[in-house]
């Protein structure tokens, strides 16, 4: 009876260790060889000093090593923390600082990204590299290794070690307001709570073939992976930028006869819409589930009626819990404007809703906070006992135990039905392709900018990517400040998708009678301005 | 200005932001660095405008748009037969 994630993986290669488990590219691994090599790997990283409960990060494009990776960091007792491995080298390092990192797995390319930043990383000890190491001085102390040398010789035996499903699994690093990301602690209940209930509810079998196109950071390749794991499926990484080229995309679709496919409807939409779908043979695709952001109507109904045999479920949940409620689709009406629910709580989760004077949305209409109960939810951000607190409250339902719910703050109403509806944030965390933006963190990126003196970041809708991010600036003295630097700083500091689209510089910004930007009036303008 | 040097203008001006990618060279990987999906329909839409050809889907893999010179011989070919 497994109780940690890297026990899905021991069962199923002792059931079928011929099956293929993994798929990328024109290479392919078995669940014997998955299940060996990550043992080998785990051994490696034990033989250099992991310790459970230490923190590996994974800085990997998808490729094969970064899910014999996972498996190896948990099989070690640790839990892996994945890092774009486009990220500048800053946020780079205020993740392996926030979480003291002791070990990266990751590229040449990115640790000498790295390596050119310059603040405290005195916690990393060792860099596993996967292709070359990199022959640039290191400006401390820093051992630095190559992979297969790491793992030749070692064992292909799981490492005895002990643990808990109440011990870390992962961290994931979502957008903070404050400026820096915030690491968000699950446990492997917390991920097994989800896998099982992915497992069970999709009924996910040996014969299935799932996608995963999310990356590692992203909570929905948890899905991908263990749940596609803990069946002995196959599981075919979608190389990255494949989303750029949909037509391509369809292709793998088509060739490698998914049967599952998760991602954020945005990627869905450039299917739909370029990705030549018509004329592909997709009858082995039975499930189409997504995640992140709201899935505008005309489009879902359209792939509605070009993939008609499949089903389609709408999942909805932050990284703090991951999925917390789910609705399947029906077809959608013609004249139907309004988005799809995001439906009822999955089972073993509890969700509810309170309202601004402290009542429980139990009627159709009524609006609320959205709260979530259950082993599903995190264990709390990693050093940030304060951000921590403020997220959960005592559940107000709880029949005298003490027990926490965690704030989703999202805003949802109840329809006849019983479904929840996804109505909006009370706060600035807006999301755009999937990707979670706090517009916070924008605009402290902006300020650390010498010539800027003032900063507003906000959100215009935008049909494909969700939301489109516009900064107001107002500079500081008479140095010459454009579109072009704004830009560029904004990218040493952030990861892409959060480099602002529009950049308009204003000499003042609008003020409200308190004195606050007033950010109703730029949104209201930037709105009237792009119609 | 050739079609080359008028796709890495746009490149540097509108897709690169690390001063390290402002220097593209026309063989240059452009798959893994600058063009992200959103760089990537950003140069369609650029492309589309003004060498006045259409970027059929077909034509929106990776090969044509590895490289500075595969997007301009793509572009050639394109013209060619008449966009």
């Amino acid at each position: 009876m497994g109780f940690l994630l890297h026990h899905l993986l021991a069962e199923s290669a002792s059931r079928s260790p011929e099956a293929t488990a993994i798929k990328f590219k024109r290479e392919n691994v078995t669940y014997g060889e998955l299940e060996e090599r990550s043992n080998q790997l785990a051994h490696a990283l034990i033989d250099v000093g992991i310790a459970p409960g230490d923190r590996v990060g994974l800085c990997l494009e998808k490729s094969l090593a970064s899910v014999i990776s996972v498996f190896a960091v948990l099989k070690a007792g640790a839990c892996y923390v994945p890092v774009d491995a486009h990220a500048p080298g800053p946020r780079v390092a205020d993740i392996v600082q926030q979480c003291a990192m002791r070990c990266l797995i990751t590229t040449a390319a990115a640790g000498e990204r790295l390596f050119k930043t310059s603040p405290d990383r005195r916690s990393l000890e060792r860099i596993f590299f996967v292709d070359d190491v990199p022959n640039a001085s290191l400006p401390y102390p820093l051992q630095c290794v190559g992979l297969s040398q790491a793992i030749s010789g070692q064992s292909k035996d799981p490492p005895a070690l002990g643990g808990t499903n109440q011990d870390l699994a992962y961290v994931l690093f979502t957008s903070g307001s404050t400026g820096t990301p915030k690491g968000v602690m699950l446990s492997h209940l917390n991920a097994l709570t989800f896998v099982n209930w992915g497992y069970e509810t999709f009924n996910i079998r040996a014969d299935d073939r799932l996608s995963n196109h999310a990356p590692l950071s992203f909570d929905l390749s948890v899905f991908d992976i263990f749940a596609g794991v803990k069946a002995g499926a196959t599981i075919s990484l979608v190389p990255e930028g494949l989303s750029s080229f949909p037509v391509r995309l369809a292709e793998l679709l088509e060739e490698h006869r998914i049967t599952v496919w998760y991602s954020v409807p945005s990627v869905l939409t450039l299917l739909l819409t370029h990705g030549k779908l018509q004329n592909r043979d997709l009858r082995d695709l039975r499930l189409i589930l997504f995640a992140g952001e709201v899935f505008p109507v005309k489009y879902l109904r359209r792939l509605m009626k070009l993939v008609p045999h499949a089903k389609y479920f709408n999942l909805y949940g932050p990284t703090e819990t991951n999925v917390c409620t789910y609705y399947e689709v029906e077809p959608i009406p013609e004249d139907q404007v309004t988005p799809i629910p995001i439906g009822k709580g999955c089972a073993n989760t509890e969700v509810f809703a309170i309202d601004e004077q402290g009542q429980r949305v139990i009627g159709a209409g009524q609006e609320g906070l959205l709260y979530v109960r259950g082993s599903t939810v995190m264990q709390g951000y990693y050093a940030r006992p304060a951000d921590t607190e403020r997220a959960f409250i005592r559940n107000p339902f709880s029949h005298g135990r003490d027990e926490k719910a965690y704030c989703t703050g999202d805003l949802v109403t109840l329809d006849t039905k019983g479904n929840y509806h996804f109505l909006g944030r009370r706060d600035h965390m807006i999301k755009t392709r999937g990707y979670r933006v706090e517009l916070g963190e924008i605009e402290s990126a902006l300020y650390a900018h010498p010539a800027i003196r003032e900063a507003v970041a906000v959100a215009l809708p935008d049909e494909l990517l969700g939301n489109k991010i516009k900064v107001f600036v107002v500079p500081e003295g008479s140095r010459p400040l454009d579109e072009r630097e704004v830009k560029r700083h904004c990218a040493r500091l952030l990861p892409r998708y959060m480099i602002p689209e529009d950049v308009e510089f204003r000499a003042l910004l609008p003020r409200t009678s308190t004195d606050k930007v007033d950010r109703t009036r730029l949104n209201a303008e930037s709105t009237k301005a792009q119609e | 200005m050739n079609t080359e040097e008028i796709l890495i203008q746009f490149i540097r001006s509108e897709l690169t932001f690390d001063q390290e990618d402002a220097n593209v060279a026309v063989d240059d990987p452009l798959l893994n660095g600058p063009l992200d999906s959103l760089g990537v329909l950003r140069l369609v839409a650029f492309i589309e405008e003004k060498f006045h050809v259409r970027v059929e889907d077909e034509d929106l893999v990776p090969e044509n748009f590895q490289t500075v010179r595969r997007i301009a011989e793509y572009i050639h070919r394109k013209s060619a037969v008449g966009g």
